[in-house]
């Protein structure tokens, strides 16, 4: 089975099917960058709860179904925005980047394209870059071109290297604005919008995979945790060699993140430790299960 | 387990001394840079960087050696060398005392870990009591056993309430009474009466008894004895007079 290192997930509004055919479609690793929650948040405490959710009971959760679970931490382009929450964030994001499961910034970028998102936006690749970490950068859904440009410019004048910088939720015209700047190349594969997987199929076929690195970015709306594993078998069908196909779903995205002894693909290549006797805080996944039982969840 | 050399009483000698004996080279380097940054910039520097020191400093265990910290007696073996490094660096923070529970609660798990383990080096008071019992109200084996066992902190710190949960705690998961440095000095007759409790819920479900019960009960028997004899549940009464022969 493909070996899949999914590098964009917001597994904290999915349920524990989604880990179980995650995990079952040789999804090793999940990565679930900082976002917005669906709607915005009001105080500075909200976000410390997420963030330590982040940090301790998805990770928990993850391993519980066989899963390695890292993250990136950032203030998002959305909350950006909001000066109920956005300087105090700010300030207390660096206590967050040295935690060993933080591998990056983000997601941080731009959505609305505000000066104060690009204020942001600067302020926390420059946290980035003290920290030694890479940035994953969100760009908008609207005047998608435009934003990806603005983006590039934000990043090339920051000093940041290029090969620290994942820009997301490309497509077919925004490959042509990055492939040559250095940085790596994000799409989103959603069933509806955005990327679908033919498109990525031929994305791959017609740039190949170098530097790019695909996600499902599934979330609280219609969107597939499967994708990416939907899109491996479709560019296998496509004629795509398993050699490239392992590079764009483990070694590009294990390369980009996994550096700084943050993890490595030794680490993510061993299972986490999956003791369901144990439990994080009091808690655990079993609502009375055995811990011992089987799990396939054909049986639940 | 021998009891290690005699140690100097002043802890950032002790700490530094068991740090050159125990931990490799590049570890001393990482703490003399961690130190050097503690000390230009504050303890801030903690809140952000503490997390990063299990990465940078080692995540091995340390050899097995009981070692005297002060009044308190640990067992080294449990600590790894993040864990030994990050006691040195609590111990230089201007103010521990105020400063612990505010790392330990902004800590990740293995920021938790470390804060826990170098308790015992730390000076005895309420903070270090509250993190104690902070680390057994998670229910998550790593921080209880860092925060309670492998050290005399538990015997020594804890109320009879207290250190009968971690007793109990302890039955629970199966974990050796020699993981309670002076186990033998707190018996007391509620400690008794729980685990004879415990020991005989096991038994209706015909599940495994804490091997350790009899030891333990063994310090307070009294009690043991006044309830057998008032005890009106015959299965009850001969399961006390069975771990009363015993003892």
């Amino acid at each position: 089975m493909t070996r899949i290192f999914e590098p964009h997930a917001h597994m904290f509004s999915r349920v524990t099917d989604d880990y179980q055919r995650m995990a079952a479609s040789g999804i090793k690793v999940v990565l679930e960058p900082a976002f917005w929650l669906g709607q915005p948040r009001t105080q500075l405490g909200s976000f410390i709860d997420y963030f330590d959710t982040l940090l301790g009971w998805e990770r928990f959760r993850a391993s519980q179904f066989g899963i390695h679970h890292v993250c990136t931490m950032a203030l998002n382009p959305r909350e950006a925005n909001d000066p109920r929450v956005n300087d105090a964030v700010l300030e207390i994001l660096p206590r967050y980047l040295e935690k060993n499961s933080v591998v990056g910034v983000g997601e941080i970028g731009l959505d609305d394209m505000t000066e104060t998102e690009e204020r942001f936006f600067e302020a926390q690749i420059e946290l980035a870059m003290a920290h030694d970490l890479p940035i994953l950068v969100h760009t908008p859904h609207r005047n998608k071109r435009q934003g990806f440009i603005r983006c590039v410019e934000i990043v090339q004048a920051s000093g940041i290297d290029m090969d620290r910088v994942l820009l997301d939720h490309g497509n077919e015209e925004t490959i042509k604005i990055t492939r040559d700047t250095g940085c790596w190349q994000g799409f989103s594969i959603y069933p509806f919008t955005k990327m679908s997987p033919e498109r990525m199929v031929e994305i791959v076929r017609e740039y190949g995979v170098e530097r790019v690195i695909i996600n499902s970015a599934c979330d609280w709306g219609v969107s597939d945790p499967l994708s990416v594993p939907k899109t491996v078998a479709l560019c296998r069908e496509a004629g795509t060699d398993e050699e490239s196909i392992d590079t764009m779903v483990w070694k590009n995205p294990v390369n980009f993140f996994g550096r700084d002894g943050r993890g490595s693909e030794a680490e993510w290549l061993q299972p986490p430790d999956q003791d369901r006797n144990q439990t994080l805080d009091g808690n655990s996944v079993l609502r009375g299960q055995n811990p011992d039982g089987d799990w396939d969840r054909e049986t639940l | 387990m021998e009891i290690g050399t005699v140690r100097p009483s002043d802890p950032h000698k002790l700490l530094e001394d068991l740090l050159v004996a125990a931990v490799p080279v590049s570890t001393l380097d990482v703490r003399g840079e961690f130190l050097d940054r503690l000390e230009r910039e504050g303890p801030s520097f903690l809140e952000v960087h503490l997390a990063a020191l299990p990465r940078k400093a080692g995540r091995d265990y340390l050899a097995p050696e009981l070692a005297r910290a002060g009044e308190a007696s640990v067992d080294l073996g449990a600590l790894r060398a993040c864990d030994l490094v990050a006691a040195d660096l609590l111990i230089h923070l201007p103010d521990p005392e105020t400063r612990i529970e505010t790392l330990y609660f902004q800590g990740d798990a293995e920021e938790r870990r470390m804060v826990l383990r170098a308790l015992p080096f730390l000076s005895p008071g309420d903070h270090v009591v509250r993190l104690m019992e902070e680390a057994h109200r998670t229910n998550d084996e790593v921080l209880f056993a860092a925060g309670n066992l492998d050290s005399d902190l538990a015997t020594r710190l804890l109320s009879d309430a207290a250190y009968n949960r971690v007793v109990l705690k302890c039955a629970f998961l199966g974990e050796p009474k020699e993981r309670l440095q002076g186990w033998a000095d707190r018996g007391n007759p509620e400690l008794s009466l729980t685990l004879f409790d415990f020991m005989s819920e096991r038994q209706a479900a015909g599940r495994d008894v804490w091997p350790d019960t009899g030891p333990l009960c063994a310090l307070a028997p009294e009690s043991l004895r006044e309830r057998a004899g008032s005890e009106e549940d015959p299965t009850l009464r001969a399961a006390l007079n069975e771990l009363l022969q015993s003892l």
